[in-house]
């Protein structure tokens, strides 16, 4: 994995707000706890949210946690377009117990998704998967974004380089991005870049 | 605690040509001799900014701890020829950085590294226009 460089003075880079570099924001303490203690009681489950909710970064924090409880994890990422899981042959199949994430599992044909969670319920494996819409899980976790918690974050990004981005400017973009959370930093990412050069091309 | 490295360049501004010869030095303090198994110093260039992160090395060592390098902190030298591309850039959406990075392997617990930046070349006539 690329380390993070310092260097990236622009603190909406791709290399801070990367799902894998941000733990994902709950709105109470203690939810992640439960989140997972509802997760292995169900036996798997699935993380609904439209494009931007946070998903991605959801399961990395989900994973770490599963992770540091000791359980076997294996995650996938799944792309626009790719209707299958390419698995290599030699690669060993996940052991019962272990955790199985797909990120993206709406790409997946739906056959192929039901035959997944049928070989998943067969091998005693926890399927965890992320998607657009709802499928038959046991247990489902709906996102949502709130503009106070995207205001919260870019904060915590701002934090090393001073408020160049303001809450107000957060929750205007927030609308204008209907809460898409990825398209609200690329957008913060641009006015960083515009009002820090315009002040360094200030004379004076 | 952590390590601490010193990296210098022979251009105190830090500022190369494309083919030039570079020459690092680079050396390893506040830390026991016997705690670090490796060192690994590269001439590597990174890119940020909006899209996916690239990076490129250009030159790279490694020395282990041995029979023959029992403290691995010693200043060490190498120098290297730059290459013509990619060249150091401050864009809106991209940015390429060029930096000597120096990584210690501990025997215990996570590396820890250290980079310095320099830049390679300019990108001579190019202005970006603010929206």
């Amino acid at each position: 994995m690329i380390q993070p460089s310092r260097l990236a003075a622009n603190p909406f880079s791709t290399c801070w707000i990367r799902p894998d570099r941000q733990a994902y924001r709950f709105t109470r303490p203690g939810q992640l706890g439960q989140l997972v203690e509802h997760l292995v009681r169900a036996g798997g489950g699935q993380v609904v949210g439209p494009h931007g909710a946070g998903k991605s970064t959801l399961l990395f924090t989900l994973q770490e946690e599963l992770v540091g409880r000791g359980y076997q994890v294996i995650r996938i990422q799944l792309h626009a377009g790719q209707r299958s899981l390419a698995t290599r042959r030699e690669s060993q199949p996940p052991a019962a117990g272990s955790w199985l994430i797909i990120d993206g599992f709406e790409q997946l044909a739906a056959w192929r998704r039901w035959k997944l969670a049928w070989q998943c319920r067969r091998s005693r494996i926890h399927l965890l998967v992320s998607s657009h819409r709802c499928h038959r899980f046991p247990f489902t976790w709906q996102m949502s974004p709130r503009p106070e918690v995207a205001c919260e974050l870019v904060d915590q990004l701002q934090q090393g380089s001073g408020t160049v981005v303001s809450s107000q400017d957060v929750k205007r973009l927030f609308r204008e991005h209907d809460g898409n959370m990825r398209e609200l930093l690329f957008a913060c990412y641009d006015l960083f870049e515009i009002r820090t050069r315009r002040q360094s091309a200030r004379p004076g | 605690m952590e390590p601490l490295v010193s990296i210098m360049l022979c251009d105190p501004h830090r500022h190369y040509r494309p083919g030039q010869r570079m020459r690092c030095s680079y050396q390893v303090d506040a830390i026991a001799a016997d705690a670090i198994q490796a060192v690994e110093a590269s001439i590597m260039w990174l890119s940020s900014g909006k899209g996916d992160e690239e990076m490129g090395i250009h030159e790279f060592h490694r020395r282990t701890r041995d029979d023959q390098n029992t403290d691995l902190r010693m200043l060490h030298q190498f120098d290297t020829s730059l290459p013509n591309s990619p060249l150091s850039f401050e864009g809106t959406i991209l940015k390429i950085h060029w930096v000597v990075r120096v990584k210690i392997f501990l025997k215990e617990g996570q590396p820890y590294s250290r980079d310095l930046s320099f830049q390679l070349g300019s990108v001579a006539g190019f202005r970006e226009q603010l929206p």
